[in-house]
């Protein structure tokens, strides 16, 4: 036991845990920009992610010449786009990439010129994903509606609505945006984000703009993305049969240990035990029993393979997040030499649990 | 023996039985001068400076003319060289109503000819090599030669000597001049007295003009023109000359047989009327003429119904941002004082059937407006249409049919980044701006990808300053000429098609069959005669 904990408190390289981010890495949310050539796909991804490295074209001629995948963010990845090469360029069968992509990917956004109705290779491609069964996500995103006026604007922005609704026939969200406003910002980019994060939760605990009501969880923003991953690499190591039950406290370790250093707090079994007991003696119990029972289901035959690994998942990735989240917490007051409230600390547990868990499910859809 | 005989009583008669009188009053003075002088030369010791003089003469002479001569030879070989440069100077001009095709065979053709006169150049063979001519040119239409029926044959005789009369009589100084007796009387020399009449002749002849310079300087002036222009036996210019005459008549055959095998002869001029499409278009019009055809073609809401708009000056076709011209309409317009139909057409959907549809037009349009959006830059329904369009005239169906002029136009440039900025005129070539180079970038972009004859910037935004209108109207005016080339082009395959049958035609040959007797054909084209004699003992 005093072993166990001693390992929990000073985590060393573990196979395991190389092998679930591996998984991860490779089994990221993924968002599929689909449209025509010159519709602004790159400009989209460039705006959520603020990436530099995103090339976008001058308008007049084809710009992503191959598809391009952009994981974000760029250090410890928790979710990645793929802009492929624009429809309707000259010369391009997209029938091979649409096949290989809708294979890796979650959800499709679909970008249309609202100026130009001449979508036929838009619909076709979509049609041919909507036949695969894959991806049930769609996002219609109308690119550069400043450009026309506001009467046709509406006109024609109905007009995309409708074709694409005829091929998909499922409800999507739509908004409507322009990438090249006259003062260089971009028109309705938060709605954008908004509807984005609808069909791919994870983007925002990402990208959250909103003021911070306190200095405490404006810190927890910035390390945020760092829970995020661990969170991602603990569902990840479920998700390989038999390796949760090793490797999910150790995951969730390496971020305690981790998260400490951040916040200049000494790490060792004092501060290990005052943390788990800040949030409630009942809490120590609950985490290792559910753990238990989790990797249990896993091991049943066939059951366990697929349901329980799925759920298995989905719960290592919210408290994961969960125990980041009151970490963080906790550490920011322990640094101040202030003390915490066991209700502060559950309440806010629960909270990220809720998050993660929406954030986590939806990938499993 | 006999010969020199017959030789000595020719040039008396060329001489007009002067021959005696013309020797002794020019020669026997000379004669006499010169034993005079060699004479005195002698007797007063003047026999040095007499040879170094004449060493000297005859070498300040003979020395640049063999100079001169050499450098001429030189010119010979290089002429030989530049055949293809030879072959633009020449009488006959290609037909403007041909295809790139036949302006291709054309083209063969003539180098051909020239190959086959250099075998074999004499004016006698030369209907052995016309009929080569006409196999070549049948060959390169993949039909058989001499495949046509005898009016159609009587047709060609007659067409190739109208045309051949016009070439000649345009470049052949005093042609009205020659008398065939004249050429007639050179040959039987020639077959009479073989190498050494061709040179007696000459020698009469220069003889005669002698004759003629002494009593008639006038008349040796016409006689000397007239002489050069026609003998078979001088070289220099005489040659040349005759050389053209001969390209020019088998340039002549070659130009009439593409008419024939293209299928422009089985059927009179007057039998030409308004092609069928302009037809339908008419009867939606109701216009008794036939205005140059100009054809409308784009993607799906791109602006070919504003640019309509404004090539008429007036609102006229619909204009909306969503897809609104579902069906063809035409309009009528005025470019100055032409008269011009705009087909505003549906826009390319990505749909085999539209695409059909658009050929179809493109094909039967006298020039072709492409209108892409700049901003914009999927090409593949774009390029995929203009590839069939170009496959279409390739195909061996459509040897004959001339390709409309392409004009793209570029539009919404002013959509381009930076899009704040937009102060036009812009002056595309010494681009300085921002916009200006952007625009010369998509120019370049679009060019590169579809090919078209002219590629254009525009800029129509009823609420922004238009650029480039008057361009586009410059360019259609430019395209004009080779629009209506187009259009009659397409009118005579077309009434061609309407035509008589290849089975009637043989069945006008044969109920006319009693009225034309053998000998008469036989005198009007000896080769056709053979012909057309078979195929009447034949259907008797």
């Amino acid at each position: 036991m005093f072993n166990q904990i001693k390992a929990f408190i000073n985590p060393s390289k573990n196979p395991d845990l190389a092998q679930a981010q591996a998984f991860q890495h490779n089994h990221l949310p993924t968002l599929w920009l689909l449209g025509k050539t010159g519709a602004g796909k790159s400009s989209l991804i460039q705006t959520v992610t603020g990436l530099s490295s995103v090339e976008v074209g001058n308008g007049f001629e084809p710009c992503t010449m191959t598809a391009s995948v952009y994981d974000f963010p760029q250090q410890k990845a928790v979710m990645r786009f793929l802009d492929t090469r624009g429809l309707g360029e000259v010369d391009y069968d997209p029938t091979e990439d649409l096949a290989e992509i809708g294979e890796s990917s979650n959800a499709v956004i679909v970008v249309l010129k609202a100026d130009d109705p001449e979508q036929s290779a838009v619909l076709s491609a979509l049609a041919q994903i909507k036949k695969n069964k894959k991806i049930k996500h769609l996002l219609l995103v109308h690119s550069a509606v400043l450009l026309s006026k506001e009467s046709d604007r509406t006109r024609q922005i109905a007009f995309n609505e409708q074709q694409i609704q005829q091929i998909w026939k499922r409800d999507f969200s739509t908004v409507n945006v322009d990438f090249e406003c006259e003062d260089g910002s971009v028109y309705n980019e938060q709605l954008l984000i908004k509807e984005i994060t609808k069909i791919l939760p994870i983007i925002g605990l990402i990208i959250d703009h909103k003021e911070h009501s306190s200095i405490e969880s404006d810190n927890f923003n910035s390390v945020q993305n760092e829970v995020l991953w661990y969170s991602g690499s603990a569902a990840a190591s479920d998700l390989i049969p038999a390796v949760g039950l090793v490797s999910v406290p150790a995951i969730q370790a390496k971020m305690l240990h981790s998260l400490a250093k951040q916040y200049d707090v000494d790490w060792n079994k004092r501060s290990f035990s005052e943390l788990i007991a800040s949030l409630g003696s009942s809490f120590a119990l609950q985490y290792s029993a559910k753990l238990g029972a989790r990797q249990l289901m896993k091991l049943i035959p066939f059951y366990g393979q697929t349901v329980g690994a799925v759920a298995a998942a989905s719960m290592s990735f919210a408290t994961t997040y969960g125990l980041g989240r009151v970490a963080c917490y906790y550490f920011y007051h322990k640094n101040k030499g202030e003390s915490v409230s066991e209700q502060k600390m559950q309440a806010l547990y629960k909270n990220a649990f809720k998050k993660g868990k929406a954030a986590a499910d939806y990938e499993q859809d | 023996m006999n010969k020199i005989k017959n030789l000595f009583l020719l040039l008396t008669e060329l001489s007009g039985g002067r021959w005696g009188i013309a020797v002794i009053s020019a020669v026997f003075p000379i004669l006499v001068m010169v034993g005079f002088g060699v004479f005195l030369a002698i007797k007063y010791d003047y026999i040095l400076v007499l040879s170094v003089t004449i060493a000297v003469s005859t070498l300040a002479i003979s020395l640049p003319l063999f100079l001169l001569s050499r450098s001429v030879h030189k010119r010979d070989n290089n002429k030989s060289i530049s055949e293809e440069q030879q072959l633009q100077d020449d009488f006959v001009e290609a037909a403007v109503d041909w295809s790139q095709n036949e302006v291709d065979i054309w083209q063969k053709s003539k180098i051909n000819s020239r190959h086959l006169l250099r075998q074999n150049s004499d004016w006698n063979q030369l209907d052995q090599v016309g009929l080569e001519v006409m196999e070549f040119v049948a060959e390169a239409f993949g039909k058989k030669a001499l495949d046509f029926s005898i009016p159609e044959g009587l047709q060609l005789l007659e067409e190739i000597s109208r045309r051949y009369k016009l070439v000649v009589r345009q470049y052949i100084p005093a042609i009205e001049m020659l008398k065939v007796s004249y050429l007639k009387a050179g040959y039987s020399a020639y077959d009479r007295y073989g190498e050494v009449g061709e040179k007696a002749i000459k020698i009469a002849i220069w003889a005669n003009h002698a004759k003629n310079l002494y009593i008639n300087p006038a008349k040796f002036a016409t006689d000397f023109i007239k002489e050069q222009s026609t003998s078979g036996m001088t070289k220099g210019i005489v040659d040349n000359m005759q050389d053209k005459a001969k390209h020019a008549l088998l340039d002549e055959i070659a130009s009439v047989a593409i008419d024939l095998y293209s299928g422009r002869f089985s059927f009179e001029e007057d039998e030409v009327i308004a092609s069928a499409i302009s037809g339908q278009d008419l009867h939606k019009m109701a216009t008794p003429l036939e205005p140059i055809r100009m054809v409308v073609i784009g993607q799906t809401s791109v602006g070919k119904s504003s640019i309509v708009n404004v090539l008429k000056n007036e609102l006229v076709a619909e204009v909306d941002v969503l897809p609104s011209t579902d069906r063809k309409t035409v309009y009528a317009a005025m470019l100055d004082e032409i008269e011009i139909h705009i087909v505003d057409l549906q826009g390319l959907d990505g749909d085999q059937k539209t695409q059909q549809l658009m050929l179809a037009e493109m094909t039967d349009a006298d020039l072709v407006i492409w209108v892409l959006k700049a901003n914009q830059p999927a090409r593949e329904l774009d390029k995929n249409l203009k590839t069939k369009f170009d496959d279409y005239y390739s195909h061996a169906k459509h040897i004959s049919r001339k390709k409309a002029a392409v004009i793209c136009i570029v539009n919404q440039v002013d959509k381009l980044k930076p899009i704040t900025e937009w102060q036009p005129p812009y002056d595309l070539i010494q681009a300085t701006s921002a916009k200006a180079k952007i625009i010369n970038q998509a120019l370049a972009y679009n060019q590169k990808i579809l090919m078209p004859d002219h590629i254009l910037a525009l800029s129509i935004d009823p609420d922004k300053q238009s650029f480039g209108i008057e361009q586009l109207k410059q360019t259609i005016r430019q395209e004009i000429a080779n629009a209506n080339n187009v259009q009659r082009n397409r009118q005579r395959l077309e009434a061609k098609g309407r035509g008589i049958t290849i089975k009637k035609q043989f069945q006008r040959v044969l109920n006319s069959g009693k009225s034309i007797t053998p000998q008469l054909l036989k005198t009007a084209a000896p080769k056709l005669s053979k012909l057309a004699i078979k195929k009447l003992k034949k259907m008797e």
